[in-house]
């Protein structure tokens, strides 16, 4: 008798519907064949389907059963076919009753899990983009392991079963005991609950370096900070997330994409809540930074997408790896082909990096000497390269803080993040009524030159202004239009139309002359 | 002896032949150097002198040496930025070693300014150093300045070599300033000869809690420099720049003024420090600083500001 149950594969990001056919024939020697691309896990899980099987009350048939997984071309690969599986066979088999309403020739489900031998449904990854794709192509049902079961339920119109263990799925089936499915996980106030975890407010003194971190936040431009070691410029990255604006729903079911594909969603956690912050390690390879594998897995700046990537102590990255960053860093998406096929990830990410200003970090140390040699510091520099520096629209040198000031000029100055996030959400705004009509574009740093002249029109004091800033700092062509970007974002912090004198003049504070 | 003389001569010959990439290293001898460099208090003598460059002999007439340690703090890197413009502008050529630290940034700040500039080198006339030196060296003589050695060709630099150097630094020198230095630095051997050869030694006092001040607060403290403070700056190269600047800050606005005066008042400061002394934000006092840079009267370098006093 021939069953056939619907699951998922997911290539990237995307996810295409398996057919899994299931025969189970009296005649022939008793045997369990997979065909259709499967890997190893897919191969083993005729072992764990056999036992899970037996283990959950049912007879497994001493028959030939043979299971196809169609498109039969496309690779598989993963343990979460183990569930389809069991289902197609238990309904081939004719061990159990099946209703008319669960005719298995129109399969109305997908199912996704992994098994263990006792029967119960373990945790999977990409368990989202079953939902998403469900929705698209109208399956009604979609039956997926407990634990990740919150992760589809985010998607409305469809039914999502959470399943804890085989047996109960079986008496589901055969309506005795259903499952109860679950209830659509509302995005918005999980979004408005996400609180920031450091805070602005805590951080002393660097007023610089905040006022540059709210202009990257509210204009997406990238950040360099530059300072002698314990100068705070750790603390900043990781307060930065905090006066991100919050996620929009939409850009959240993409983030949690990324994730649920990767397999780094908690088990429990509907969604990812806040902007993602990755801090990848200086040691990080080229394939962890842009993604890769033979299977290819979204990297560090995929998993950054809508967030922050932040690499601490920039210069320590071995200069290849950096320089894998400049395309993706142009295009905000990474393509990457591989033997099991070509998969493009977003990376629309916000780099904020952090360097000592030498190899002992103390060169222009208000009261410690360097140690280092002019051309220490040379080589030293030469570790990032032009084009990545040219990416990056602020620079911005941290003062190390007097351990004996910290106490001081604590009554009440500092903001706290969540008065920064609000002036960073009306510039946003501002730039989302600018960018209407461009797909695509959301900052201010997103701007290309075309668009600075269409959308940044200087008056001609202001003109003037600038080429005589120009001229005194030596600015490039390059230099002169991050600046005009960047002033156009201080201008939509205050919430000004036009960018006057005073935005271009302390937007020149900014440029590249730190590092 | 005359045999390994004429040998010596032999390669001195070639020197001057020598046109390393369109430079001419040339040889003074004894009755050719400038009286400075031949009075008996120069010991051991100097018998030649190699150079590159064009020998030009007003560029001896008013010299100051201006020394200090390899390792350098923010202090001593404003000071030259500070005094270095302002002893060319009063006509002295500003001698000193090129080496990293202290000596090169004087170098860089006398070609950046239009000064005269001589090296002394510690080691062979033609001999390759870091490049950075060569660099410089090179602009040195492209901008009619000297580099002159007692070495010739590629003589490596000794133990001996650098202090030897020295008495031809503190013979050339109307007199010595020392920038920052260690307790163990060279600059202090320039300054012993300089004091044996009678000139006046100026040291910078620094810090107590700097290691670059050890040793020019020791030089004060045993006698053997006078302090260089604004005063006698100003007795040694005029307070030109000074004077223009005030007429500058009149017209600045009230909020501009405010913070010229902190950094007129307390020295370079940053940001930070300024936003937390006049309790303003960092929004409210970049854009004048801005304004202020541009008018050329205060002047940033890596996030600390100072008041600008070149003209």
């Amino acid at each position: 008798m021939l069953a056939r149950v619907k699951s998922v594969a997911t290539v990237g990001l995307e996810a295409v519907e398996v057919m899994v056919e299931v025969d189970v024939a009296d005649k022939g020697f008793p045997a369990f064949d997979i065909v259709g691309l499967g890997d190893k896990a897919v191969s083993e899980s005729r072992a764990r389907v056999k036992k899970a099987i037996e283990n959950s009350g049912v007879k497994f048939p001493d028959k030939r059963i043979t299971v196809n997984l169609a498109p039969a071309d496309l690779p598989k690969e993963g343990s979460n076919y183990d569930l389809p599986i069991a289902v197609g066979i238990i309904m081939a088999s004719g061990e159990i009753e099946i209703p008319e309403s669960q005719n298995s020739s129109n399969p109305e489900s997908y199912y996704y899990g992994e098994l263990g031998l006792d029967g119960s449904v373990k945790h999977c990854r990409g368990v989202l983009l079953v939902g998403m794709l469900a929705r698209k192509k109208k399956v009604k049902e979609v039956y997926v392991p407990v634990e990740t079961a919150s992760e589809a339920a985010v998607i409305p119109d469809i039914s999502v079963y959470p399943v804890r263990n085989l047996s109960e799925l079986i008496t589901h089936i055969k309506e005795e005991k259903l499952i109860e499915p679950m209830k659509t996980i509302e995005l918005l106030p999980l979004l408005d609950d996400a609180e920031p975890q450091t805070n602005m407010a805590e951080i002393a003194g660097q007023e610089v370096a905040k006022r540059a971190a709210e202009i990257a936040a509210a204009g997406g431009h990238n950040l360099l900070l530059v300072g002698p070691p314990g100068a705070g410029k750790t603390m900043l990255a990781k307060a930065f997330p905090s006066i991100l604006p919050p996620l929009l729903p939409e850009e959240s079911l993409e983030v949690t994409r990324i994730y649920s594909v990767a397999g780094m969603l908690e088990a429990g956690t509907a969604l990812m809540r806040r902007r993602p912050f990755r801090s990848p390690h200086h040691t990080t390879s080229m394939v962890g930074l842009i993604g890769g594998g033979s299977n290819p897995m979204p990297g560090e700046i995929s998993l950054a997408h809508l967030g922050v990537l932040f690499l601490d102590e920039l210069p320590e990255f071995s200069r290849s790896v950096l320089e894998v960053l400049r395309q993706p860093m142009e295009d905000q998406t990474v393509a990457i082909t591989r033997a099991m096929g070509k998969v493009s990830y977003p990376a629309s990410f916000l780099l904020l990096a952090s360097a000592n200003p030498c190899p002992c970090g103390y060169l222009n140390h208000p009261f410690k000497e360097c140690t280092c040699g002019e051309r220490l510091v040379g080589k030293y520099r030469a570790r990032i390269s032009g084009p990545i520096l040219d990416r990056i629209d602020l620079h911005v040198w941290v003062d190390p803080v007097e351990v004996n000031k910290l106490g001081e000029g604590e009554s009440g100055r500092g903001e706290s993040s969540f008065e920064i996030r609000e002036r960073v959400i009306g510039a946003r705004a501002m730039q989302s009524a600018r960018f209407a009509k461009n797909k695509g574009m959301y900052t201010n740093a997103q701007m290309g030159n075309k668009q600075v002249k269409m959308f940044c029109k200087l008056s001609e004091s202001v003109k003037q202004f600038l080429s005589g800033a120009a001229s005194k700092y030596n600015l490039s062509a390059r230099a002169y239009f991050k600046v005009i970007k960047v002033a156009r974002t201080i201008a939509d912090l205050e919430g000004e139309g036009e960018i006057m004198s005073k935005h271009i003049a302390e937007a020149v504070q900014y440029r590249e002359n730190v590092w | 002896m005359g045999r390994i003389f004429a040998e010596r001569e032999g390669v001195v010959k070639r020197d001057v032949s020598w046109d390393t990439k369109g430079m001419r290293v040339g040889i003074k001898t004894v009755s050719e150097l400038p009286e400075k460099l031949r009075g008996e208090l120069v010991k051991p003598p100097i018998t030649r002198l190699y150079y590159r460059g064009k020998w030009q002999n007003e560029i001896f007439s008013k010299c100051v040496a201006i020394v200090g340690s390899r390792r350098m703090s923010r202090y001593g890197r404003s000071v030259i930025e500070e005094y270095v413009p302002r002893f060319c502008s009063a006509g002295y050529t500003i001698v000193s070693g090129l080496m990293y630290g202290v000596d090169q940034l004087v170098h860089k700040e006398t070609l950046k300014c239009g000064g005269r500039a001589i090296a002394v080198l510690g080691y062979g006339i033609n001999r390759k150093n870091e490049e950075e030196a060569d660099k410089l060296g090179k602009e040195i003589e492209e901008s009619g300045g000297l580099i002159l050695s007692e070495y010739p060709n590629e003589t490596r630099g000794q133990t001996w070599t650098f202090p030897q150097r020295n008495r031809i630094v503190g013979g050339l020198s109307d007199f010595v300033v020392v920038v920052e230095a260690g307790i163990k630095s060279g600059s202090l051997n320039t300054a012993s000869w300089a004091n044996r050869m009678g000139k006046s030694v100026y040291a910078l006092p620094g810090s107590v809690f700097s290691v670059t001040s050890e040793g020019t607060n020791e030089l004060i403290n045993l006698g053997l420099a006078k302090p260089l403070t604004l005063k006698v700056m100003e007795e040694l190269a005029g307070s030109e720049g000074k004077r223009k600047q005030k007429n500058i800050v009149k017209t600045l606005g009230a909020g501009e003024r405010e913070l010229y005066q902190q950094l007129e008042l307390l020295g370079p400061k940053s940001v930070n420090e300024l936003s937390r002394g006049l309790n303003l934000t960092a929004r409210e006092i970049l854009p004048q600083l801005s304004q202020m840079e541009l008018k050329g009267i205060v002047t940033e370098e890596r996030g600390v500001w100072s008041v600008y006093s070149r003209d």
